[in-house]
């Protein structure tokens, strides 16, 4: 008995049923059918190219600003996977961009944006995407540092922090100098944990020095503010890799104080038993800002936009800085916060034409020009205080 | 029969046995081939260009801060690997000794002494050296534990993780040739009226120097590329070449001086394995050499026996 035989007793016991090839070539044309009939259905503006969100979101950025636990309902509804990676440094952004690595999002501090600008890495925000950007508060939306030299936004921040020194009061030598500067005292001597941050140290010294713009430095200035870190260097116990391991040390009293801290250290001490306080030099401490910002090779620019307008939502948002410990950046988001959480920063540093601390570019030029230092010299020099 | 199973097994047997060649120069020697290419690269800007530029390599070699660092990493990291080496053989020797039986158990002891993780272990001498460690609380009025105490944050500290890492890792290679050792050789040697130092220099030694020679080149390596455990325990003393060459990559992005840091350091290391390699076997051949004819009798009795 032939295959052929034997087919129409597989697929139907009676004369004239159905063949496997009649039954394909019916398939096919029903799906046909109903394809023409769907576009027939569509009107003209559905058709055309609206904004399309969902998909996978590639995110690159510091622990916790990913806001995936606080969006978990918006990403569950717009069937939104985000994907995280979290970096160790800015540098991790421009490396991962730099190789091809596929990104939708990253989170670069207000300092880097211009880095990753002139590298051509990143595209200018879509505002009418992020409706929630017209309630950012008012220093950092219309900040220099947040646009191109042609005025685009080419980001959108998320939270923002003052630089203050964070102390463990019961090892403390003594009152902690106003100045920097102070830290030279001999009383300091093996008290001090400074973190592994050239640009924070070096463009610190520079406004203790009262150079006009610490970032922009010539090398007679930076001579200078060597020879004043070297005494206050000297007091060092350690270079703390990390924030965490900063406050590990505090904790645990091997030092007594981190003149580059972050409100968050105040938790971590709180966790393991530790009254750890914070304070301000009046002449050391940058105020950040940390942002979101597309890169040019995104694949999904529409839902980028709009997880960056449901991470500045103010529920959102209050909830990541209530977590991060950090400054909420728009007024809705404030005002969701506790009594406790608005009191954490000094809200006129976002919200006053004369801020107390500015939010600065603390990072030198990688290609500055003549006579000026540039990012190799900072951490040439960096290397040589801690050695 | 050419063409039966027997005579087609060696052509199989040979193909299999590319995978592994393949395997070590895809995964070892390319990227040493690409970090070579990186080296003689141009940077600009951000980004570095294909060039055929060689100023790195006087950048690299001339800088004074970098070649002092390098010679600071190399004389920590030789202590370390060292001493590693001195205790591991130390150990092994006395257990192959005195319980040979144990030798195979040793071995997985100090596998099992690997799972505890790097970081774990850096934290917990971190914790142990710190002001209110275990150290500390015990010193009380005894000088040595407090000298032990005021380690932390120092190259010290830095010296004893390292070695605490590398002693097991040192304890592998040992272990494995002198379970190779013939006792024979050690019975026919006390037969003939020498002692444990001249059974040491003449027989154990000669037999198990490349086993020593293979755990400090492996301690060396490991510890010479190592910038955590500095940066962790080693306070303002923790900056090492390594963190110097992983700088270029993160923070100043010249690659291409980064690569030839790296290729500096890899330089470095082969040159300090081979001139140890050197020195263990000429000693090693010397120790045998002044006991020749000791050695020499003990292994032909040994054969009679």
């Amino acid at each position: 008995m032939s295959h052929s035989e034997e087919a129409p007793k597989v697929l139907g016991s009676q004369a004239g049923a159905f063949t496997r090839r009649q039954f394909l070539g019916a398939a096919g044309a029903g799906v046909l059918s109903l394809t023409v009939l769907q576009s027939a259905m569509t009107t003209p503006a559905q058709a055309s190219t609206g904004p399309s969100v969902g998909g996978t979101l590639n995110w690159l950025g510091w622990s916790g600003e990913d806001a995936e636990a606080q969006t978990k309902s918006w990403l569950a509804a717009n069937h939104v996977t985000l994907n995280r990676t979290y970096m160790s440094g800015q540098s991790d952004i421009l490396n991962a961009l730099e190789v091809g690595k596929p990104l939708d999002l990253v989170n670069p501090y207000n300092g880097y944006i211009s880095v990753l600008y002139d590298a051509g890495l990143i595209q200018p925000i879509d505002l009418s995407k992020v409706p929630n950007f017209s309630g950012l508060f008012s220093v950092i939306k219309h900040a220099k540092w947040l646009r191109s030299p042609k005025g685009e936004v080419l980001a959108v921040p998320d939270i923002w922090g003052d630089g203050p020194y964070i102390a463990n009061p019961t090892h403390l030598p003594g009152a902690v100098p106003k100045s920097i500067l102070g830290l030279a005292d001999a009383k300091w001597h093996k008290q001090v944990v400074w973190l592994d941050d050239p640009y924070t140290t070096i463009y610190g010294f520079g406004t203790a020095l009262k150079f006009p713009h610490p970032n922009m430095i010539t090398r007679e200035q930076l001579n200078q503010i060597i020879k004043a870190a070297r005494p206050v260097m000297k007091n060092v116990v350690s270079i703390a890799s990390g924030f965490s391991d900063a406050a590990d040390l505090l904790i645990r009293g091997e030092a007594s104080l981190s003149p580059i801290g972050w409100e968050a250290m105040l938790v971590q001490g709180q966790k393991a038993g530790a009254a750890l306080v914070k304070g301000y030099f009046i002449d050391f401490g940058v105020a950040y800002c940390d942002n979101y910002a597309i890169p040019k090779a995104s694949t999904n620019v529409d839902t980028a936009h709009a997880y960056i307008n449901e991470v500045i939502s103010a529920r959102v948002n209050s909830a990541v800085a209530t977590a991060l410990q950090s400054g909420a950046v728009t007024r809705p988001a404030y005002n969701d916060l506790s009594t406790a959480e608005q009191k954490l920063y000094d809200y006129s540093i976002v919200d006053s034409s004369h801020p107390p601390v500015p939010i600065v570019i603390s990072t030198p030029p990688q290609t500055p020009p003549k006579g000026i230092m540039g990012n190799t010299d900072w951490v040439k020099a960096w290397d040589g205080l801690k050695s | 029969m050419p063409n039966g199973r027997l005579g087609r097994s060696p052509n199989i047997v040979r193909s299999i046995g590319l995978v592994p060649a393949i395997c070590y120069v895809v995964f070892a020697l390319t990227p040493i081939a690409l970090l070579t290419a990186y080296s003689v690269y141009a940077q600009s800007g951000y980004t570095f260009k294909p060039a055929l530029d060689f100023g790195n390599y006087a950048s690299g070699i001339t800088g004074a801060g970098d070649m002092s660092l390098l010679g600071k990493t190399v004389v920590v990291m030789f202590a370390a690997a060292a001493v590693s080496t001195f205790i591991a053989y130390a150990v092994v020797y006395c257990v192959a000794i005195v319980v040979p039986r144990f030798l195979r158990g040793m071995m997985m002891i100090a596998l099992f002494a690997l799972f505890a993780g790097y970081l774990v272990r850096v934290f917990a001498w971190r914790i142990l050296l710190g002001d209110e460690g275990i150290i500390a609380t015990l010193a009380g009025h005894s000088h040595l534990l407090t000298a032990i105490g005021n380690l932390a944050n120092t190259r010290w500290a830095v010296l004893l993780a390292l070695v605490n890492f590398s002693v097991p890792l040192c304890i592998l290679p040992i272990a494995s040739t002198f379970s190779g050792l013939d006792r024979q050789l050690l019975g026919a040697s006390r037969d003939l009226g020498a002692g444990p130092w001249v059974t040491f220099r003449g027989v154990v030694f000669p037999l198990t120097f490349r086993g020593a020679a293979f755990a400090f080149a492996i301690a060396f390596i490991l510890c010479a590329g190592d910038y955590v455990t500095p940066a962790l325990l080693g306070g303002m003393d923790g900056f090492m070449f390594a963190s110097l060459i992983a700088q270029q990559f993160t923070l100043t992005f010249d690659w291409p001086l980064g690569a030839v840091l790296a290729i500096i350091l890899m330089t470095t290391v082969v040159i300090v394995v081979s001139t140890v390699y050197l020195i263990i076997g000429t000693v090693a051949r010397r120790m045998s050499g002044a006991s020749a004819t000791g050695a020499e009798v003990a292994r032909r009795s040994a054969i009679m026996t």
